[in-house]
């Protein structure tokens, strides 16, 4: 019950961004998949639009995540919340569960078009669990990364740069056959490359290299990155290293 | 309450915050924390709250040790922080409710409560105002209705009245009293405050105390205690005669503010103004716990 108190906390917290949200989460979004599908002649809508839901999901929801982790974290909010009946990791979960809600229906939206378009046929659906698993890494990613850059100042142009690298090394548009071998290198370090990676095959796309060790990186990446943040925010001790 | 013993402090860059601080504060008591920035009030709170791990020394809230067992203070201590912080876009209300339901509260008993803490604060006509339209002083109202809605036993507020106006100063009290915490520990800069309220204060500097004391012995440890401030209908009158007998004076346009060794001499000058022309207005500090603190931070400085 906790939980979803945390999470309605966070739903009517974000009221007055209402016009923020909906620019980001529906106008911004959607219309590039319009673009996409108008300008794309000729080559996969599903390649497209399966890269728009990640890039969408690295920008809208991994980087605010980062944000929002990085600003729960900040003194003045964990002298408030030590005193809270709630422990710091639900409130960083309900709160990452509350943005999952929020991209949720572009998701949705957008990789059921990328099914729908896929030549892969019913086999397409076994992208929906590749991609649960892309946006699960991607929250713990986010969560990482906003307990480990706590400085705000520097969160502020760290995360948005760390977003453009992730999206910039990975074959989101663009397919990664024919790349030269040191970038072919550098994409296969992306972890995005990995989400891709889980994600396409199910909708008939050649994988870039076995599918299971792109769900092996992803889960170890994830656990030991989720181990770090978990460890963070369980110790109370937080403010004793800060900046 | 809270027992603190030979608490200690020092950062990982070599910086030591606090040194061997020790105090109590009992059931009933009001106990006040003064000193001025960079004193290490706040060092000395986030220990409490369990932040920040004491170098050495112990805490003990309500009988449990809060350095191995930091998380026991959620639900048991209230806190009122220093920062006006608020939520832009919840209601007043809204945020009580949130508070009282992570405590498990539900239903009719979640409103009820929720109304009482309004009461309390005095809010209830602002219970649908936002965050993002609320005055500092009303969200200083809200941190504290945050803190006292779930009914804690001990309470720690920091400046609890800083950025608040006069009237909102009194609601805070008001507030404060009537949620009858077992006790409470007052971090202030408002001198006039912590005489007013608490029954102990420990003035802080440099991360120790250098003194401890109710009000009125703190104010008695120097003897630049009493003060008066008045507005003579002669102004002239006055300075010739202070200037004369070589009384430690200030004037700002009318208004004196004289400062004597002891409240004998103070009523006897007093007397003596009274014979050369009328006073409009008079205000007597005896002892002056301002000038005492400021005294005793000058010395505290010297050594």
């Amino acid at each position: 019950m906790k939980f979803w108190n945390v999470i309605l906390l966070e739903l009517k917290g974000m009221r007055v961004y209402k016009v923020f949200l909906f620019i980001n989460l529906v106008v911004l979004p959607f219309s590039y998949a319009v673009v996409l599908l108008l300008a794309g002649a000729g080559q996969d809508y599903s390649y497209l639009l399966s890269g728009l839901v990640v890039a969408s999901l690295v920008g809208s929801f991994m980087g605010v995540v980062a944000q929002r982790v990085s600003n729960l974290v900040q003194p003045q909010v964990l002298e408030l919340y030590a005193v809270l009946p709630a422990r710091m990791e639900l409130m960083v979960v309900g709160t990452v569960a509350a943005y999952a809600l929020l991209v949720l229906p572009q998701v949705v939206v957008l990789m059921g078009l990328a099914i729908g378009l896929s030549r892969a046929g019913m086999e397409a659906l076994l992208a929906i669990p590749g991609t649960l698993l892309g946006l699960l890494f991607l929250a713990v990613l986010g969560v990482f990364l906003g307990t480990l850059i706590r400085n705000p100042f520097k969160a502020q142009g760290l995360f948005p740069l760390l977003s453009f690298l992730l999206l910039l090394a990975a074959p989101v548009y663009y397919k990664a056959e024919g790349l030269p071998r040191v970038y072919v290198v550098l994409v296969f370090l992306n972890p995005l490359t990995h989400v891709l990676n889980v994600v396409r095959p199910p909708l008939g796309f050649t994988p870039l290299w076995d599918i299971r060790v792109s769900i092996g990186l992803l889960l170890i990446g994830g656990g030991l990155m989720g181990a770090y943040a978990l460890r963070s925010l369980r110790n109370p001790k937080m403010l004793e290293r800060f900046f | 309450m809270i027992e603190v013993v030979d608490l200690t402090k020092v950062y990982p860059n070599g910086t030591r915050a606090n040194a061997g601080l020790s105090f109590a504060v009992h059931e009933g008591e009001v106990v006040g924390v003064i000193g001025p920035n960079g004193a290490g009030k706040t060092t000395l709170i986030r220990q409490l709250l369990g932040l920040l791990k004491p170098t050495s020394g112990r805490i003990r809230i309500l009988d449990c040790d809060v350095v191995r067992h930091p998380h026991m203070i959620k639900g048991r201590v209230g806190y009122v922080p220093q920062a006006p912080g608020f939520y832009p876009s919840l209601t007043v209300e809204e945020v009580i409710s949130f508070v009282l339901s992570l405590k498990g509260l539900r239903g009719a008993a979640l409103r009820e409560r929720v109304m009482e803490t309004l009461t309390l604060i005095g809010l209830e006509q602002s219970a649908r105002l936002f965050g993002y339209q609320l005055s500092y002083g009303m969200a200083k109202l809200v941190l504290l209705g945050m803190a006292i809605c779930q009914n804690p036993p001990v309470l720690i507020l920091d400046e609890p009245t800083a950025m608040v106006d006069i009237e909102r100063k009194e609601r805070v009290w008001q507030a404060i009293t009537a949620a009858r915490a077992r006790a409470v520990l007052l971090a202030s800069h408002d001198i006039h405050e912590v005489r007013e309220h608490c029954t102990r204060v420990y003035l802080m500097l440099g991360g120790k105390f250098i003194a401890e004391g109710p009000p009125h012995e703190i104010a008695a440890l120097t003897r630049l205690s009493t003060v008066i401030t008045l507005v003579a209908e002669n102004p002239q009158r006055v300075e010739e005669m202070l200037v004369k007998s070589g009384d430690m004076f200030s004037r700002k346009g009318e208004v004196f503010e004289i400062i004597f060794p002891e409240l004998g001499m103070a009523l006897a000058r007093l007397e003596q103004i009274r014979q050369v022309t009328a006073l409009r207005y008079i205000y007597v500090e005896a002892p002056s716990l301002e000038k005492a603190v400021k005294a005793l931070l000058w010395e505290g400085r010297a050594q």
